[in-house]
């Protein structure tokens, strides 16, 4: 998740575009847009959707790029957040009209956590979420990579909306002390 | 559930993308006033993010950094160096058929790019010309209707190259190479402009470009290259005419 063998770094490029360098800002278009749109791709689930979310997103990461704080992570994982809060939005606002049923994502990579061994903290977070029972660790990747809400997995799983909330809750707990004990 | 605090608890949820639009909207608020809150949920983004890494990513449409680089020169006030853009949805096709009638003879090439048109309807052109300042020149776009697929933002700098940026899902192949052919509008043939790139940008060095309207075909070709000096594989894109 870190691109600091990349040059120049991204945060660099952010420091340049907090003093208004479009050339800098171009390059870190063409260097995380297409994650970014894939990131909002998979939660809103529409072209279109996740383009908008990205422009939102680039808008945002422009106006305030002097207000990223290396100490709270890489400038990837920044712009990953400012998309995925916008794409959650999106799809919160706009409601279950937004997805037609029988939808179905296509979770496959959600069972190749291999994937995530590209950094240290990737690793660790594989380590732990390989002690979680399946099904909480699938219901945390679902929320997470798929953007499906509690009610939305709920009604996926066709579970009560209540054990889902303390499943999650439950499998959250578990991932934080493995991850900082 | 050791360690969990009710800041905690929101803060997961929150990163996690569990939580509705009003709980969304509720744990924003409260984080603008509690650091202990905000300090939770940086450290939920510090642990989950990795989590991107099962995502492959998409290359975005390519009219998208077009439309973000104007809403940029709105924003700032400096000059767009792109400028407005113009979406003509079928306008290439519905020239292609103008100029065919006009012509009388329909050479094979014109003919072929018709005919992989048709048949390849999901690939569908769209071009989008935009009206630029001379110092950056005449920008093209082949792309595909459907996003993600392949495509190519073309741009005529003002010593004569052309960047090509290839956009979206392109089939590479190790036996093949997409040529670039610029067609007069006077019946012409089509000249080699040289090859395309299949990933991120490249300059191509034409030996020269019409000095009339010409539309870029693109045609997909036996590696290196037609050995002819015009198209002899299938043509998989043509734009509509561009004014040099």
């Amino acid at each position: 998740m870190t691109d600091a063998a990349l040059d120049p770094p991204s945060e660099a490029l952010l420091d340049q575009c907090a003093q208004g360098d479009r050339a800098a800002f171009r390059l870190l278009y063409d260097r995380h847009a297409p994650l970014l749109y894939a990131v909002a791709l998979r939660i809103t689930r529409h072209g279109n959707l996740a383009a908008d979310t990205v422009q939102e997103a680039f808008i945002q990461v422009w106006q305030n790029a002097r207000q990223f704080d290396r100490a709270r992570g890489n400038a990837q994982a920044w712009m990953i957040g400012l998309t995925r809060y916008r794409a959650l939005d999106l799809v919160r606002r706009a409601g279950p009209a937004l997805l037609p049923l029988g939808d179905e994502p296509d979770t496959t990579a959600l069972d190749q956590l291999d994937r995530l061994d590209t950094s240290a903290d990737g690793r660790a977070l594989r380590q732990c979420l390989e002690r979680l029972e399946p099904n909480r660790r699938r219901l945390v990747l679902m929320a997470f990579v798929e953007g499906f809400s509690h009610g939305e997995l709920a009604a996926q799983f066709v579970i009560p909306l209540g054990t889902i909330k303390s499943t999650i809750r439950r499998a959250l707990a578990s991932l934080k002390d493995c991850l900082d004990g | 559930m050791s360690g969990s605090s009710p800041q905690d608890d929101r803060a997961g949820l929150y990163v996690l993308g569990a939580l509705n639009a009003e709980e969304m909207r509720i744990v924003r608020l409260a984080a603008g006033r509690d650091d202990v809150l905000a300090a939770e949920i940086a450290e939920w983004e510090r642990r989950l993010t990795p989590l991107s890494a099962l995502i492959d990513p998409v290359a975005p449409p390519a009219t998208l950094w077009s439309q973000l680089e104007g809403r940029l020169a709105r924003i700032t006030g400096a000059p767009d160096p792109i400028g407005e853009i113009y979406h003509p949805p079928t306008q290439g096709l519905r020239s292609r058929r103008r100029h065919r009638s006009s012509s009388g003879a329909s050479p094979w090439w014109r003919v072929t790019a018709i005919g992989a048109m048709a048949v390849a309807a999901g690939l569908a052109v769209a071009l989008l010309m935009r009206p630029v300042p001379k110092s950056v020149g005449q920008v093209a776009m082949l792309l595909p209707a459907r996003p993600g697929e392949g495509g190519w933002v073309l741009q005529l700098q003002a010593n004569g190259d052309i960047r090509a940026e290839a956009q979206g899902a392109l089939p590479a192949t190790l036996q093949q190479s997409y040529e670039l052919w610029a067609l007069p509008e006077n019946g012409m043939r089509p000249l080699p402009m040289g090859l395309l790139p299949v990933t991120a940008a490249g300059i191509i060095k034409p030996p020269g470009l019409p000095k009339q309207k010409f539309q870029f075909l693109v045609s997909l070709e036996q590696k290196g290259g037609s050995p002819t000096g015009l198209p002899t594989g299938q043509v998989l894109f043509s734009s509509d005419y561009v004014q040099r």
